[in-house]
């Protein structure tokens, strides 16, 4: 009995790692794509994809790589800063209308 | 009960939303302020990560490889591939051929700058539209002599922009289009100096008073980069309600068009207005006077020499 109810408790907790891995996969390849379309794909792709990236997962690492793209493409120019600014923007955004965006989700 | 533990939810989630925000800023701010203080060390730390993408991706535009090529645009190529059928049917000989190769060896001449100073041909693998910035990203970098500064050519003379970052493999440059880029034209027609603005996509702005009659295909010069013709004004934006008139004015060749540039391995100079003025000059000399033979000219100066002739 005791072995049958370990065996439920590995099984539930392998399954939520490999959830949770899944989550950590997409958000690693989507990482990935972005970072290709950033540095030599076309700047709408990028901009849509920074724009779905901020809406699915939030994450702060989208920044770092929006300064990279600055600090690459805009270098000894004026405006090396824009695409930092606006990811910024748009994620404080994303993070006030989050609450609203999860009444749907209830 | 249940409404003090919604209450408490609703309270946890706000200070954790809070706090993201507040990470957002901070690491904002962080960025902004490596964008700043170490830009160079933050510029050289992502060209060395980026280095294999732009490998790769200089690899599959420009290599010869048959990998690549299969990767290529097909039905460019598969265009190509019957508009040069067709021509060498209509031409059927190697006449054509040898032209082909003649106009091709003096378009490399040209672009090496055969008559002036060293340069160094690079293909164009990134342009304005598709970078993320309006510039242009070409495949020859510091380890081909490639320097920060280095003035951008296409054809013989015309300078269409500066190498403002260069890495070991591919450069990125600044087109005189590049939004906020300003240089001083000379517009032939109403033959005036004025500052010019890069508007981006490949558009340059002049700003005139009402009075001045622009008119669309008026030529310009750009005489501080000792250029040829830069290109012609093609629309005029003119309100009379307006005290200014604006002309923008696009390249002779359109960038969606070039594929090879050429950088120069000596750096622009300052240019005095004198010299500025000897460069229009010579341009205007170069663009309205053709060559002609003096037994076939009949000028002024040769019809008086003539007249005078008999009476000496």
């Amino acid at each position: 009995m005791k072995f049958w109810s370990t065996l439920r408790v590995l099984l539930v907790l392998a399954l939520n790692l490999l959830s949770n891995m899944q989550e950590i996969f997409l958000r690693v390849i989507s990482f990935l794509v972005l970072l290709i379309l950033g540095f030599s794909g076309p700047w709408f792709l990028f901009v849509g994809g920074i724009l779905l990236y901020c809406v699915a997962f939030s994450g702060i690492e989208v920044i770092v790589l929006a300064a990279s793209v600055d600090a690459y493409f805009g270098f000894n120019t004026q405006s090396f800063y824009y695409y930092t600014i606006y990811t910024a923007l748009l994620l404080i955004t994303v993070q006030y209308a989050r609450p609203f965006l999860k009444i749907y989700d209830n | 009960m249940k409404k003090f533990s919604s209450i408490t939810r609703v309270n946890s989630h706000r200070i954790s939303q809070n706090k993201k925000i507040k990470r957002i800023a901070i690491t904002t701010i962080v960025c902004i302020a490596i964008l700043f203080l170490i830009p160079k060390v933050f510029n050289v730390l992502v060209a060395t990560v980026v280095a294999p993408v732009n490998a790769t991706k200089t690899w599959v535009k420009e290599s010869g490889a048959s990998l690549p090529q299969y990767f290529r645009n097909r039905s460019e190529l598969v265009d190509e591939i019957s508009e040069l059928r067709s021509r060498l049917a209509v031409t059927s000989g190697d006449h054509f051929t040898l032209q082909t190769l003649a106009k091709e060896n003096r378009e490399l001449r040209s672009l090496l700058g055969d008559e002036g100073d060293e340069r160094i041909v690079a293909g164009i693998i990134g342009r304005p539209g598709v970078l993320p910035y309006d510039m242009l990203m070409i495949d020859q970098g510091t380890s081909d002599g490639i320097y920060e500064g280095a003035p951008v050519y296409i054809g013989e003379n015309t300078v269409i922009g500066i190498v403002k970052n260069a890495t070991t493999f591919s450069s990125l440059v600044e087109l005189i289009t590049t939004s906020g880029f300003e240089s001083t034209v000379y517009i032939i027609g109403p033959d005036i100096y004025t500052n010019a603005v890069g508007v981006g996509g490949g558009q340059v702005r002049v700003g005139v008073p009402q009075g001045i009659a622009l008119s669309e295909g008026d030529l310009v010069v750009l005489p501080s980069v000792t250029s040829g013709v830069y290109g012609a004004v093609s629309v005029v934006q003119s309100e009379p309600t307006r005290p200014e008139q604006y002309g923008f004015v696009s390249p002779k060749t359109p960038l969606s068009s070039i594929r090879l540039v050429s950088v120069g391995r000596t750096p622009l100079e300052p240019v005095s207005f004198e010299e500025a003025q000897a460069v229009v000059e010579q341009v205007k000399t170069d663009l309205f006077t053709v060559p002609v033979p003096d037994e076939i000219l009949v000028d002024t100066t040769s019809t008086t020499s003539s007249s005078t002739e008999p009476t000496e």
